[in-house]
């Protein structure tokens, strides 16, 4: 009987054409639209991460005169240049600017002076345009009589991770945003099934509850799988993003799968109404979207909605592609993230579950 | 072929049913073996349901035979859909109890598995095609494979649907969707038939065709409880019927001792001006019979009441060839619902 009404569903699905508007060609013009303009436009105001492991008077001073060079905003790091490092390896910081010890000793003595830019899988094009203009700002630093200058700026990828792109940013965002819209299926299916009273007719026959909530739940955990990798093979194709570790991107799209679709069924017998819950569905993509990082790099975001970003399922459905595709994620880094999609979904299918029979007598009145 | 396949039924029982128009062999549509006792189709005790502060129904005690034709008539409101759902356990009672072929409603799947429900709307699904949608309701009574498909083939061919079975039911014609929305209570061969006021917004002669699949249905055996606030449906396809009004059964026998019951033996007259016209019409009926018990106006006329028709519209006859009256109208009432309904609710449903 599940198998009936899984196969009844995906036939709706597949005919309704208005799903595949919104959850294929929306997030696909999107990724166009964005990467293009990321391509095109040189960003105005650039986050520089620094970490001065001199602590000397001329360190402090590069540090101040870049914080006042206009289109700079200088967030200082404390820790080694170690740390400083994994957390751009991570994904948690797109670029930092590292002063290393003995920077000013070597000034001084007109030695090699090295700064170096580790530079992460986040890292847009405007790390270069950082690189050119801290090596302009270091140059003046030393003996103007003594040319050349011996400050270097060294522009180093982070190790472990592979040449970033926009693609890295814009592929899994869209994706993960565009994931959560698969709620609105749910949401207008159910409901339309309860308005037009098929659902009351459902429940005239041997059917359970809880074999009808499996079969119209499953078709779209499906639906969002294709969705995810048609857009995924997108990206690749067509914005040149490069795929590693297709089994634990299969582990976690099925678990981002489960997550939107799970909080989709939660929340159509929780609303009073479609038009209530097509607000909610908003809330939650709109503005999971813009609290997790889908839309920019997480560390342009204020500290507070970083910190937020923990409680939403897009941040760890996010955070676990951007590992995967600057291929340093294992199992070991994503289960977390897995974990949590996963225990997300299994809550939201009980509470569905519980209130099912609320939901469907309520036209029966 | 879109028309209806009627179907005549031969030999004794329920045997086989033969197509009037063409030379095709229907099997037997429903499980109409009847019980060996004569378990009541449908036996409701005391019946009770309430929507929050609303008493839907109040203390409802109904009997449906087997093999009965019961229509549940009553305007908009009295609780016909409520009893309908409560037969079939979408809904449980508030008070009192209810059994379809002798097993609780809504306990287990003995009774969903004896009863085919068709809703008051059309809930099939648009976008599928109409044999796809017979599938989906069909699995969901545990049907499958060949006797899945044998179902299906045999019901499109009684609906006349059957080569439009491959077409998505958004493209089918009103009378079409209604057809296939009893047929998809119809796969699993259901005992009980509930149809909740199914020619709601139905042409007539779409509903005639419903109306022939129906008898049929009846005829194959089926008990079928039909709901409808049209008097003339009830009146045509009705052996039995329960009247309810306000949440309450006031009444339920079958038709003809309803009638007999509750009809009045009434004389409508209408006089016309061209020959003498009493001032008082009222008070001159009284005096041409002393059978005359009630009068009261109808449309152009008045409707006299009497204990017997017949009589009545003999006297009247006699008292106006006295006084030269010449009638526009002057004709025997048919007993009718609507007169029982009348008498037995105070209120026209027709008004309603």
């Amino acid at each position: 009987m599940i198998g009936a009404v899984l196969i009844k569903e995906l036939r709706k699905l597949v005919r309704e054409k208005g799903n595949f508007v919104y959850l294929l060609l929306m997030p696909m013009a999107f990724m166009i639209l964005f990467h293009f303009l990321f391509a095109q436009a040189s960003e105005r105001s650039i986050k520089v991460n620094v970490l001065d492991a001199d602590h000397s008077p001329i360190s402090r001073q590069l540090v101040r005169v870049i914080a006042a060079t206009p289109g700079f905003q200088v967030a200082e790091l404390s820790g080694s240049a170690n740390s400083a490092e994994q957390q751009v390896q991570k994904g948690k910081l797109s670029s930092v600017v590292i002063i290393p010890p003995g920077f000013a000793a070597d000034l001084a003595r007109h030695q090699p002076a090295v700064i170096a830019i580790k530079s992460g899988p986040q890292a847009s094009a405007s790390t270069g345009v950082l690189a050119g203009i801290l090596q302009q700002i270091a140059s003046k630093l030393a003996d103007p009589t003594r040319p050349p200058s011996p400050v270097r700026v060294k522009l180093e990828q982070a190790a472990g991770t592979v040449s970033p792109s926009i693609a890295t940013q814009i592929v899994p965002g869209y994706t993960v945003m565009f994931v959560f819209y698969i709620m609105i299926t749910i949401l207008r299916s159910l409901f339309k099934e309860r308005q037009s009273g098929i659902l009351e007719r459902v429940r005239t026959t041997p059917l359970k509850a809880f074999q009808y909530m499996l079969g119209m739940w499953l078709p779209q955990v499906i639906a969002a799988m294709v969705q995810i990798t048609a857009l995924f093979a997108f990206g690749h194709w067509l914005l040149q993003l490069q795929l590693y570790n297709y089994g634990l991107l299969f582990l976690l799209s099925l678990a981002l799968s489960l997550c939107a679709t799970a909080l989709g069924m939660m929340l159509t017998v929780l609303v009073g109404s479609e038009n209530q819950g097509m607000a909610l569905v908003q809330l939650v993509s709109l503005g999971g979207a813009a609290l997790s990082g889908l839309w920019v790099p997480l560390d342009m975001l204020p500290a507070g909605m970083q910190t937020l970003a923990h409680f939403l399922p897009q941040y760890w459905a996010m955070q676990g592609y951007q590992t995967l595709l600057f291929h340093t994620g294992n199992l070991g880094t994503l289960w977390q993230g897995i974990g949590i999609l996963t225990g997300i979904a299994l809550v939201a299918i009980l509470i569905a579950a519980t209130r099912y029979n609320r939901f469907a007598k309520a036209e029966s009145i | 072929m879109t028309d209806a396949v009627l179907l005549k039924q031969t030999g004794e029982g329920l045997g086989t049913f033969t197509p009037i128009k063409d030379g095709l062999t229907v099997s037997k549509l429903l499980n109409s073996t009847r019980p060996k006792s004569e378990t009541q189709a449908v036996v409701s005790k005391d019946l009770s349901k309430t929507y929050g502060r609303t008493q839907a129904l109040d203390k409802v005690s109904i009997h449906v035979a087997p093999g009965s034709f019961y229509g549940l008539l009553g305007p908009n409101g009295a609780g016909k859909s409520t009893l309908m759902k409560l037969m079939v356990g979408v809904l449980a009672p508030s008070g009192g109890s209810i059994e379809v072929f002798g097993h609780k409603a809504g306990k287990g799947d003995e009774v969903r598995t004896m009863v085919g429900y068709v809703p008051q709307d059309v809930a099939l699904y648009g976008s599928l095609t109409g044999k796809q949608n017979l599938e989906f309701f069909g699995s969901m009574y545990g049907l499958r494979g060949r006797p899945l498909q044998q179902s299906i083939d045999e019901i499109l061919e009684f609906i006349g649907l059957t080569e439009k079975a491959g077409e998505a039911v958004k493209s089918y014609s009103g009378g079409m969707k209604r057809r296939l929305n009893i047929a998809a209570a119809l796969l699993h061969k259901p005992r009980l038939l509930l149809l909740d006021e199914p020619t709601v917004g139905v042409d007539p002669h779409s509903r005639q065709r419903m109306f022939e699949m129906l008898k049929h249905l009846q005829a194959q055996g089926a008990t079928i409880v039909y709901s409808s606030h049209y008097m003339e449906e009830v009146e045509e396809l009705c052996d039995t019927v329960g009247i309810i009004d306000h949440g309450q059964l006031v009444d339920q026998d079958p038709l003809p001792e309803l009638l007999a019951r509750y009809a009045g033996q009434e004389v409508y007259l209408e006089i016309s001006p061209d020959g003498t016209v009493p001032p008082d019409i009222p008070a001159w009926l009284a005096s041409c019979s002393t059978r005359l018990r009630s009068v009261r106006p109808l449309g152009s006329g008045w409707l006299a009441e009497a204990e017997n028709r017949a009589d009545l519209m003999a006297d009247i006859l006699a008292a106006a060839r006295q006084k030269a009256l010449i009638f526009r109208r002057l004709e025997l009432v048919k007993p009718s619902l609507e007169s029982v309904f009348l008498k037995l609710t105070g209120t026209s449903l027709r008004d309603q």
